[in-house]
């Protein structure tokens, strides 16, 4: 189970400058894994890239993504459900028959049980972001790319969703995409940095998260990565030995 | 209903005030009641040629909504294929964009010779009228994807066209009843063009007859009962369209 | 001030060396003319042959008139365009008057331009024998619903106890179609005008036209005359004089025989959508429209009026006598 991308470029227009060049990563293993980064530096479309949704740059391409993972998902919290059925119609519909069990213990510890009959428009902001991200947990996937999927979510719901997560899906790729540092320090085997470059990122950073799970980490501990992870994303400090391959 | 009435009020508000101008008019510039019929003139016209004039209007509005289906029908079928992403659906889309510049009414009487001064030759001009502008709303509304939307579909592998064509319809009904409400208007006018070029019945054809007449009077009143035959129909079309999509949205 | 002084100065050598020019037309005295609009009742075509011909050998001008002919139909009404001052003139048929008098315009029938109905039915005489109104019975008659037509039909069908079994009514349209495959024998023409047109394409598919004209069974329907509105009838009688003048003169000469192909020429002007032959044909049938072996040119035939309004009023077309000899004047009489 890997994914490998070397090398990789983009630029929206063949004349346009390159959102991010000689990006790369591998991921070896599975885990959940953070993609951090200040807002516009180009996450999602790097996780667009490796979803293979969005065209590569069609200027001059030296990256390539190699990965023996079947399916790779990419979820957005822009994202909305069908309005002509209510959203347990549509989870059912949409879940293999073999997770509607684990599709009822969701909605359970999820806090969704009340708002099953309601059509989606009706729900809270946190609400429609639980509701999408249960329908993406429940395919049948190998890596789940998640963008901002739990942005309205309250703190403690959101542990409780990412705990779950770690322990329903343990020998998958989980690669979490969000501006919440916090979170991403303590619940991340690795976090992904995609510094924030004058012309665009060059290369992506590494570091090692807290990979909370169960017992919450030390808070110094916390506090020492929390700053190194921002500092570097600013791209204000050279990183020695924390380059990626 | 409070559309329904409220259309028919805004209606009454400008007749009102059209008629109040052509008096106005009338009696500031000193026309005979040739020009311009007096408001007895126009009572007893009312009085006379009321209820004949009012079953003109049925049979038009009939037509109307006949064709209006017609069209919608058409221009649903004609927008699905249009929205394939293979050579029949380019071709379809071309063929729409450039026929559309063919003026329905100026082809008329082609239709007429070919079908004679019955119901069908009505019918097909009112459909045609309401056809293009339909079809081109329908063609945008269904080939613009809903991102938000279709994109878990197309991530897990579970999209297909008609759950595409589902959601764009869906995600788009408000903008598709104001088009519905758009062509309904067109196809009473497509009507009484019709009726009026060839025909031998309804509004269109007794607006010709008063014309050849100089009776002012009865265009006045052929005005008046089109205009609120219209509002009906419109009225009709947005709590239709209100009904469904709350149907739709129900809990 | 100097500068200026010499300023104004060219620019009057200027201005009234501007309204010198060495042309010889323009150096005789110019003849006033008064501006005037005539509302025709249809289209410029050969039934307007004496207002194209005064209008091309300047007799208007030569009687003080700049005129323009403005066509007319079913939105542009000479009557209309005389009340609200847009036309001086205009020409318009009887059923016409009687309906506006009807309702209070103040018009005045100047003269009458057509002695003879040109309203006539179609038909083909190879395959139809019609000698009289009984003749129609179980045929089926084209009528212009509303139109004079209408008007004219119904009165023979009254005045001949025709009833509408006797007889199927079909609402015209603008082409023939249904003249041409059968569906109605009989079809509404101007016999001067689309009467001979269509007579020629009857020629050339091997039938036979030929015109059942009521005016031949005692139905007279007064047609093109020559009208103009009250207050200028009054204010201004030297004008209406010597437009009406100006316009009999030109019919006179349009239908005179040597003058045939110089007037086919001067209508095909204005109406080139027909060979000059088919004019002079079309002249032809004018010429027995405008004239009579008695009467002048533009003589009003009251008779014919006061059946007008009578047969207006037997189809409910008018709801009471309007008196129609008191807009009838003969100005040059």
């Amino acid at each position: 189970m890997y994914i490998k991308c070397q090398d990789l470029t983009y630029s929206y227009f063949s004349n346009s400058p390159p959102i991010f060049q000689g990006i790369g990563f591998n991921i070896s293993e599975p885990g959940f894994y953070a993609l951090f980064g200040l807002s516009g530096v180009g996450k999602s479309t790097l996780a667009r890239l490796l979803t293979k949704r969005s065209p590569v740059s069609s200027g001059v391409i030296t990256g390539k993504i190699e990965t023996d993972l079947k399916s790779i998902l990419y979820a957005h919290d822009s994202e909305r459900l069908p309005e002509w059925i209510p959203i347990k119609k549509h989870l059912y519909e949409v879940t293999p028959l073999q997770n509607h069990g684990l599709l009822n213990e969701l909605i359970e510890s999820y806090g969704l049980r009340d708002v099953m009959a309601k059509r989606f428009s009706s729900l809270s902001m946190g609400q429609k972001n639980r509701v999408n991200l249960i329908r993406y947990l429940l395919q049948n996937w190998d890596m789940l790319i998640t963008d901002e999927v739990l942005a309205n979510v309250d703190e403690p719901t959101r542990y409780t969703i990412l705990y779950s997560i770690k322990r329903l899906f343990p020998n998958r790729i989980l690669l979490y995409i969000s501006h919440n540092a916090i979170e991403v320090v303590r619940f991340s085997k690795r976090i992904f940095i995609l510094p924030q470059m004058p012309a665009g990122a060059t290369h992506l950073f590494e570091m090692p998260g807290l990979n909370q799970y169960l017992q919450p980490p030390d808070e110094k501990q916390v506090q020492l990565s929390l700053y190194e992870l921002l500092r570097t994303a600013s791209c204000g400090v050279k990183m020695e030995d924390r380059r990626t391959i | 209903m409070k559309a329904f009435f409220s259309r028919l009020f805004q209606f009454s508000a400008i007749y009102t005030c059209f008629l109040s101008l052509l008096w106005l008019a009338k009696y500031g510039m000193g026309l005979s009641d040739y020009l311009i019929p007096s408001p007895v003139e126009f009572l007893n016209t009312i009085q006379e040629d009321g209820l004949d004039y009012v079953a003109y209007s049925l049979n038009t509005l009939s037509v109307a909504v006949l064709g209006h289906i017609i069209s919608i029908l058409l221009a649903g079928s004609i927008s699905i294929l249009g929205s394939l992403k293979s050579t029949i659906g380019t071709v379809t889309r071309v063929a729409a964009y450039n026929l559309q510049a063919y003026p329905i009414v100026a082809v008329s009487p082609i239709i007429f010779i070919f079908l004679g001064d019955g119901l069908a030759s009505r019918l097909l001009i009112a459909a045609m009228i309401c056809y293009f502008p339909l079809l081109l709303s329908l063609l945008g509304i269904f080939s613009q994807p809903v991102e938000d939307v279709e994109h878990f579909f197309v991530e897990t592998g579970k999209i297909h066209h008609r759950l595409k064509l589902t959601i764009r319809l869906f995600e788009n009904l408000k903008k598709l009843l104001t088009v519905l409400t758009g062509s309904a208007t067109l196809a009473m006018v497509g009507t009484i063009v019709a009726e009026f070029l060839a025909a031998t019945a309804g509004i269109g054809h007794a607006i010709k007859i008063a014309l050849y007449q100089d009776n002012l009077a009865r265009i006045l009143l052929a005005l008046l009962l089109i205009g609120i035959c219209s509002s009906v129909y419109l009225a009709a079309i947005e709590i239709l369209g209100e009904v469904v999509s709350r149907n739709l949205q129900k809990d | 001030m100097r500068i200026i002084s010499l300023i104004f100065c060219i620019f009057c050598i200027i201005v009234s060396f501007s309204g010198c020019t060495s042309d010889e037309k323009t150096a005789r005295p110019k003849v006033e003319v008064q501006p005037v609009v005539l509302r025709l009742k249809w289209l410029v075509n050969v039934s307007a042959a004496g207002e194209i011909w005064a209008l091309k050998h300047h007799i208007f001008e030569a009687n003080g008139l700049h005129v323009e002919l403005k066509e007319g139909g079913l939105e542009h009404n000479a009557i209309k365009d005389l009340e609200l001052g847009r036309a001086q003139f205009g020409v318009a048929s009887a059923d016409q008057v009687i309906r506006a008098v009807e309702k209070g315009a103040d018009i005045v029938v100047l003269a009458q331009i057509f002695q003879k109905n040109p309203l006539k039915w179609a038909y083909d005489a190879s395959k139809l024998h019609i000698q009289g109104p009984q003749d129609l019975k179980g045929l089926t008659v084209g009528i212009t619903y509303g139109g004079n037509d209408e008007a004219v039909f119904r009165a023979l069908m009254a005045k001949y106890g025709l009833s509408k079994e006797d007889i199927r009514l079909y609402a015209v349209r603008q082409d023939y179609t249904p003249f041409w495959n059968g569906e109605a024998q009989l079809w509404p023409v101007y016999s001067n005008v689309e009467g001979l047109v269509l007579a020629q394409k009857m020629q050339e598919h091997g039938k036979r036209l030929s015109f059942f004209d009521p005016d031949a069974f005692g139905v007279h329907l007064v047609a093109n005359s020559l009208i103009t509105s009250r207050r200028i009838y009054e204010a201004q009688p030297e004008l209406v004089q010597n437009f009406t003048k100006a316009l009999l003169q030109g019919w006179s000469q349009v239908i005179e025989p040597q003058n045939e192909l110089e007037a086919a020429q001067a209508v095909h002007e204005f109406d080139n959508s027909l060979d000059i032959k088919l004019i002079r044909q079309q002249l032809a049938a004018t010429r027995e429209l405008v004239t009579t072996d008695t009467l002048p040119i533009g003589t009003i035939d009251k008779a014919a009026w006061k059946e007008s309004e009578e047969i207006m009023l037997q189809q409910g077309l008018i709801s009471k006598p309007v008196g129609i000899e008191g807009v009838l004047k003969d100005s040059l009489r």
